[in-house]
């Protein structure tokens, strides 16, 4: 669990859109790096996080098992990622960089008449206004490592709930 | 705009996209669904036909101008010009696609398509993929079984990179083995999803039984056996007999002049082979019925798929069938099958049918998914209703709903630049004509009753549908 565009200190909720772009966006990312292609556990990993709620966002990591791999493994080691990531890994250029392709992707999602009506419709039934939609692009841009730092440690230093999902097949067939 | 809300942007772009999907790395596993490619017609919609243009007002608010460029070194593509937002999307396709892989070797142009950005010209799959993370640009390819497609999305100020990347990817990939491996293993992880996936079952299953003898019945992802035996040599040999300017098709939208784009045709394809391998692909002769075949599944619902041989894009009777099948499961819950199925029975949650055309064959099919005691009835059903809109055709009043569905919700497909790229591939593809985006209302409209009972009539045919079900086989079929 974790702050939302409505329930969230400062610019908690924005921090955690860069946190999850960083850390486990795309295939670049040093979640997807570690787990899937050095380590070889997973078929892929990510992180994800949901701000747009009247109550808790959540923030999110994924990760599925290649074949044969046991889920405490894959569990144990991407949880070591993440508090690495969360030590070591956010720095100047990985936030900077995180940054950008967050403001990039508002231009494609204008590109959509769809994504455009549905964006500002989910943040105005969540309490928020057309103005926030639209200052959204800077208000990224105005997070520091700082303010990423003090949310990571927020959501994944121990302090918040969390709940673990594992779907694994049936047995006894 | 809200990045948690990209994830859908990207699904409903790959449900667009006219003749392939896309690969999304590192969120999903390795697609491996089966669908068959989307012709330009039944390109998945949302609108509610309540809310639907009226069709004497059904035109674009801006015109759309279809320019034709073509390079100084003589390569053409279609272009939409379109200066609003800073995006240029390129779409394209090769022929050529799951169909010609090689036997054994099942599921080698959709692993070509998985690896050719991951790594290529002097960057490994790192360097290669950080680029196209790191400037936002969306870069994809897919195999359907007649095509290898690519689609390209880039910030305008980005464009030299991507296009940088795009002929990288295409002449000089690179298949080192850790992403080889790693791409083998996704694919493995999705086809072994796939196997407990009814859905996907029940349609590899289709393939496999209207098309015995033909290519067409492979499964474009292969088997994990076929998988397992695709070697570097394979992948390279693919792009060399496959990638040439003479089997290329490309369409671009967005951001950028004539002049521009003359200017990034040379330089990204002028180096690619004059010419593809040459290649024989027979016309493929689509099975005509027999017993329902039954796959086997231990789950609570069964899933079937039914079909028989469709009507081709460039049959003159293209728009009668389309609109009929609208009409038949095409349209959601206006359908005939959503009617008597669903609406009137309560058998099932969805039914539906589709018309699927490929290069060599076509296909009209169709699903419906009920619990396994019901499936029997349901089939029955549907047999029923395809007799009867074959005997007596649709009624007046159906076809004017259909003509205003189909024609109002044309123009809304046109939203999205990476939409209008794939869509002017495919109507190259196709040979639908340079004025098609402006005309096609027109095939629509001026279809008559007669038209489409003469085609229901000649096209539909019960007792010719393929019929597979997946599921319990010792649940007895429910006499109706």
């Amino acid at each position: 669990m974790a702050p939302s565009f409505s329930f969230s200190e400062g610019n908690e909720a924005y921090a955690l859109e860069v946190f999850a772009e960083l850390l486990g966006g795309n295939a670049t990312s040093p979640l997807y790096r570690a787990l899937v292609v050095d380590q070889k556990l997973a078929s892929s990993a990510g992180s994800w996080y949901r701000g747009t709620a009247l109550d808790w966002g959540v923030f999110g990591l994924s990760a599925t098992p290649r074949p044969g791999v046991d889920m405490a493994t894959l569990e144990t080691a991407l949880m070591a990622q993440v508090e690495s990531v969360r030590k070591n890994g956010i720095t100047l250029e990985s936030v900077e960089m995180a940054k950008r392709r967050l403001i990039a992707s508002v231009t494609y999602a204008r590109d959509s008449l769809y994504m455009a009506t549905r964006t500002v419709g989910a943040a105005i039934a969540t309490g928020e206004t057309v103005e926030d939609v639209e200052a959204w692009p800077d208000r990224i841009n105005e997070v520091s490592a700082q303010d990423v730092l003090k949310v990571a440690e927020k959501v994944l230093g121990g302090k918040s709930p969390v709940v673990v999902g594992i779907l694994l097949p049936e047995t006894g067939r | 705009m809200r990045r948690d809300l990209l994830p859908l942007l990207a699904l409903t772009l790959i449900a667009a996209l006219a003749i392939g999907g896309a690969v999304i790395k590192g969120r999903a596993e390795h697609p491996v669904d089966p669908a068959p490619p989307a012709p330009v017609e039944s390109l998945p919609t949302v609108v509610d036909p309540a809310t639907a243009t009226d069709p004497a007002t059904a035109t674009p608010a801006r015109r759309v101008e279809v320019k034709k460029v073509v390079s100084p070194g003589g390569i053409e593509a279609w272009l939409v010009e379109d200066h609003m937002n800073p995006i240029i999307a390129v779409d394209i396709a090769f022929s050529g696609g799951s169909a010609l892989d090689p036997e054994g070797k099942d599921g080698l142009a959709n692993m070509v398509s998985g690896l050719i950005d991951e790594g290529a010209g002097e960057f490994d799959s790192f360097a290669f993929q950080s680029q196209l993370e790191d400037l936002a640009i969306r870069l994809s390819f897919d195999a359907s079984r007649d095509h290898f497609t690519g689609s390209l999305t880039t910030l305008t100020q980005n464009r030299a990179t991507a296009f940088r990347l795009l002929r990288l990817a295409l002449v000089a990939p690179r298949f080192d083995a850790e992403p080889v491996e790693r791409i083998r293993a996704q694919i493995l992880s999705g086809l072994a999803s796939s196997a407990e996936d009814p859905e996907t079952l029940a349609n590899w299953a289709w393939y496999e039984a209207a098309f015995p003898s033909h290519p067409y019945g492979r499964r474009v992802e292969g088997l994990p056996a076929t998988v397992k035996a695709i070697t570097k040599e394979d992948l390279t040999a693919f792009v060399g007999a496959r990638f040439g300017r003479d089997t290329l098709t490309i369409g671009v939208s967005g951001d950028i002049t004539p002049e521009e784009l003359a200017y990034q045709l040379d330089s990204t394809f002028g180096d690619l082979p004059d010419q593809a391998q040459r290649f024989k692909l027979g016309e493929a002769i689509v099975g005509i019925g027999g017993p329902v075949v039954t796959v086997d599944k231990d789950i609570p619902q069964s899933v079937a798929v039914f079909g028989h041989k469709g009507v081709k894009r460039d049959d003159p009777d293209w728009y009668a069938a389309h609109t009929l099948n609208y009409i038949l499961g095409g349209g959601g819950f206006t359908s005939r099958l959503m009617s008597e199925v669903r609406e009137k029975r309560g058998l099932a949650y969805s039914v539906y049918s589709y018309l699927s055309p490929y290069e060599r064959a076509s296909v009209w099919a169709g699903g419906v998914a009920t619990e396994s005691a019901r499936i029997g009835q349901s089939l029955d059903l549907i047999r029923a209703e395809w007799a009867r809109l074959a005997e007596e055709g649709p009624t007046e009043a159906e076809l004017t709903d259909a003509k205003t569905y189909l024609t109002g919700a044309w123009p809304l497909q046109l939203n999205g630049t990476a939409k209008i790229a794939g869509i002017l591939t495919a109507m190259q593809i196709h040979h639908l004509g340079q004025d098609y985006l402006d005309k096609r209302n027109s095939f629509i409209e001026k279809l008559t009753l007669d038209d489409l009972k003469r085609v229901a009539k000649t096209r539909l045919n019960p007792s010719a549908l393929t019929v597979v079900v997946v599921g319990k086989s010792s649940a007895p079929p429910v006499a109706p």
